[in-house]
């Protein structure tokens, strides 16, 4: 478990619940995506992965939105606190 | 008109704002009764839509601003909204209130658009809108409380019924002219200073240059390469030194770790959450809620990829077949209504411009109403409900493959009915390059337009064989032309999207909105209202076509020309008064202006294989592509009236010589015709829907241009491939 790669959102498994630590990527991602509710602290949970494996279903906020594999790497999740 | 327009001038002005899928569209309906005005924003593509609120002695001005989730001016077109909201657009008059559309099911992140405007200086309103859908979910919101926190009114309605609309009315008369709002959030020190230091700095280097609002400098800190900075820039002697300066102060705000990327939301969230709490409660959901449970169905693997062809078969087919009849019948009608004028004003200068020309054109615009108005009106109940944004979802993998967005699926497939419905149906797509991209390949889908084309050259041309046994070629070579035309469009869109690389990339970023019953009221009102629009901004330049191609196609009319043809035809003993009408006509067609260009083109066109007939008959259709086959039944003395099931048509086409004798329509020059009809823009009403839906006729250009450059390139390069083959 130890020096493991930050999980992002787009490592996080349908039905499964995260929270948000931090935003990294492209200012203008970054920005896009705290103002859509991804600041740090938040509760998201994955909804689930369009057929084709790419969008992305999360829930943020009680709001379902969708967003591409390379956005949600761009979202870093906390590490639950075992 | 002229009153309400004098009026209009001195009436108070208010704007509409809102998230998108908050219901704005409704809100304004309900305050103004479905009546408004569009057009562009010089320079940009938002529409500028703005009505008239009238209630007892009353009246206001509502614009309707384009759905936003945040002020951040990311592209041109949001950057609009911004200048409008702080009054420094020339175009339009300054605000005297704002009202925020909220959807109540989505309280928080709808209040962080609010929270902005909230700093713009402007008297706000809120409107809670969907109070009815958030009160079935288990949402509670006390509106008085919310107000209290906010410092402004929020007037909770449901746009859809009507209800609240009086009291959002008083509420909007009682704010304007009122108190400003107060900001509901504090900046921390480090942005406060960062703002006044870079105010001094361009002070210093600008000497007494017109000033820039704290605001504007905040979001010029703010968002990196955004439009406030280009704009600041732009104006600035010295750009460079200034945007050193604009990104050392960006280094400056590091507050508790957060870039000013997202320094912005973290602190505005955190506002919004104080304010909510207390005003806002949640019956929390133990079970998934319905449009959880219809996700499940309509975004599954298997289930829900049958329902989306289904559903998108449906729309086709509904684009492609239900408007066939219609579109027959307004045919019909202007037929009859040119008949009628035929024979009231007989023969002449006179009666041929109104029914060729004036009926004709007319009608030429009105036939595209039955498709864009069906098109619209799915869309529009697609959207409503909720099922546009899953479509995007499903369909987003297979189109970014090519530049493109999810949503840029509907608007591709509506394409191969008609181009013109389709590029108006990319107004769904939030991302201007995406969008910009889906408007220049539309067209070379293969519209129902080409289908006259491709029938009238296969049935004569391709022989009925049957290939691998059971492929019949004719039907082989039609599908492949519409597979010819995907391609074309796949390609063109890669080609599009490395070029057009240099534009901002937004982010995709799709909301998916609960599912809701839809309004047959918006429905409507939208088909009705893109309707509207297409005849008002394309119809006059498609009537303008219509009536250009006519004169030229009609004039000059020497009147010995038909005295000699009739000569002619006595001399060789044909009598049919139906045989000699159609030889004037032919021999008339021959000489027009058209005709001489025609023939002036030839050795632009021989390398095609074509003759001159080809050649002007291709350019006759640049209005509308299916003219071809008329206008080929004119040059062959068959009238006006040979369509693509004319068997007289075909075979004059397969006798066709050119005056050494050899035929002129072999398996190369037939493939090279249909390649370049797949390809060339052959259409006004396309060319004006560019124009007004990105608001430039550049764009229009580009799209004509490149299609019809690949067009000639194509059949080129098909014929000459084609002879030595062959």
């Amino acid at each position: 478990m130890i020096a493991q790669n930050p999980r992002t959102l787009a490592d996080l498994k349908a039905s499964a619940k995260a929270t948000v630590a931090s935003l990294q990527g492209e200012p203008a991602v970054q920005q896009r995506l705290a103002e859509m509710g991804l600041t740090s602290g938040r509760q998201i949970r994955m909804v689930r992965v369009a057929p084709l494996g790419d969008p992305y279903q999360i829930e943020v906020l009680n709001y379902h939105l969708s967003l591409r594999r390379r956005e949600c790497e761009c979202v870093l999740l906390a590490t639950d606190p075992a | 008109m002229a009153t309400t327009q004098a009026t209009s001038e001195s009436l108070p002005v208010i704007a509409l704002m809102g998230n998108p899928n908050a219901g704005k569209t409704s809100v304004f309906n309900m305050l103004t009764g479905l009546r408004r005005q569009v057009a562009n924003y010089p320079g940009v593509t938002v529409e500028k839509a703005s009505g008239i609120v009238r209630h007892n002695a009353t009246q206001l001005e509502v614009l309707d601003l384009p759905g936003a989730y945040s002020l951040t001016a990311r592209s041109p077109d949001e950057f609009v909204v911004t200048e409008i909201l702080l009054g420094l657009r020339d175009d339009t008059k300054p605000l005297d209130a704002a009202v925020v559309v909220i959807d109540a099911t989505n309280l928080e992140r709808n209040l962080f658009l609010a929270s902005q405007v909230l700093e713009a200086g402007l008297p706000t309103v809120i409107a809670l809108n969907m109070t009815d859908i958030a009160e079935r979910r288990g949402i509670q919101i006390d509106s008085d409380k919310l107000a209290a926190n906010l410092g402004v009114p929020v007037i909770p309605i449901v746009a859809s019924t009507g209800k609240g609309r009086v009291a959002l009315i008083e509420a909007i008369e009682k704010a304007i002219g009122g108190d400003k709002p107060s900001p509901i959030c504090d900046w921390p020190d480090a942005v406060n200073q960062s703002v006044e230091a870079l105010s001094a700095e361009i002070a210093k280097r600008n000497g007494a240059a017109e000033p820039v609002t704290p605001y504007e400098l905040r979001r010029c800190l703010l968002d990196a390469n955004g439009e406030m900075e280009r704009k600041l820039l732009a104006h600035h002697p010295d750009s460079r030194a200034l945007a050193e300066f604009v990104s050392g102060q960006r280094e400056k705000i590091k507050v508790s770790g957060h870039s000013p990327a997202n320094l912005e939301a973290e602190i505005r969230y955190a506002c919004i959450a104080d304010i909510v709490s207390g005003c806002l409660k949640r019956t929390p959901n133990t079970q998934p809620t319905r449009s959880e449970r219809l996700d499940n169905l309509l975004t599954h693997r298997i289930l829900g990829t049958l329902i989306f062809v289904a559903v998108m078969t449906v729309t086709f087919i509904s684009v492609f077949s239900w408007a066939a009849p219609l579109m027959d019948g307004i045919e019909a009608m202007f037929g009859a209504l040119a008949g009628w004028v035929h024979s009231a004003l007989g023969e002449g200068l006179l009666a041929t411009f109104l029914t060729d020309g004036v009926i004709g054109g007319v009608g030429s615009v009105l036939v595209f109403l039955p498709q864009i108005m069906i098109l619209i009106a799915l869309i529009t109940l697609l959207e409503d409900c909720g099922y546009l944004a899953r479509a995007a979802f499903l369909m987003d993998r297979v189109l970014r493959v090519f530049g493109l967005g999810g949503r840029g699926f509907v608007p591709l497939l509506s394409s191969f009915a008609c181009a013109i419905p389709g590029v108006m149906a990319t107004r769904t797509i939030e991302c201007p390059r995406e969008r910009l991209i889906t408007i220049l390949i539309a067209p070379l889908m293969a519209c129902s337009a080409r289908i006259p084309v491709y029938t009238i050259f296969v049935a004569a041309f391709i022989p009925q064989k049957v290939v691998l046994g059971f492929l019949p070629l004719q039907g082989l070579v039609f599908a492949g032309m519409y597979f010819f035309g995907i391609v074309a469009a796949a390609v063109a869109a890669l080609v599009f999207r490395s070029v057009l690389q240099g534009r901002t990339p937004t982010p995709f970023i799709l909301e998916l909105p609960s599912y809701k019953k839809p309004s047959i009221k918006l429905i409507l009102w939208r088909s009705f209202d893109r309707g509207k629009v297409f005849v008002q901004s394309a119809g006059t330049i498609i009537l303008a076509m219509s009536i250009i191609i006519w004169a030229l196609l009609y004039f000059p009319r020497p009147a010995d020309l038909e005295t000699k043809v009739r000569a002619d035809m006595q001399q060789a003993g044909i009598t049919e008064p139906v045989k000699i009408e159609n030889a004037v006509a032919g021999e008339y067609l021959r000489n027009s202006y058209m005709g001489r260009v025609g023939k002036a083109i030839e050795p632009a066109v021989k390398p095609l294989g074509w003759d001159w007939k080809i050649g002007m008959a291709t350019l006759a259709s640049f209005p509308a592509r299916e003219v071809v086959v008329s206008t080929l039944g004119i040059i062959y003395n068959l009238g006006a009236g040979a369509d693509e099931e004319s068997t007289a048509l075909r075979q004059k086409l397969q006798s066709a010589t050119w005056p050494d004798g050899r035929k002129v329509y072999n398996i190369p020059v037939v493939l090279s015709i249909m390649v370049f009809f797949a390809l060339c823009c052959q259409c006004g009403g396309t060319v004006a829907v560019i124009k007004r839906e990105t608001n430039s006729w550049k764009w229009a250009a580009v799209a004509f241009s490149y299609m019809t450059i690949l067009a000639y390139v194509g059949a080129l390069v098909v014929y000459q491939v084609g002879i030595r083959i062959s």
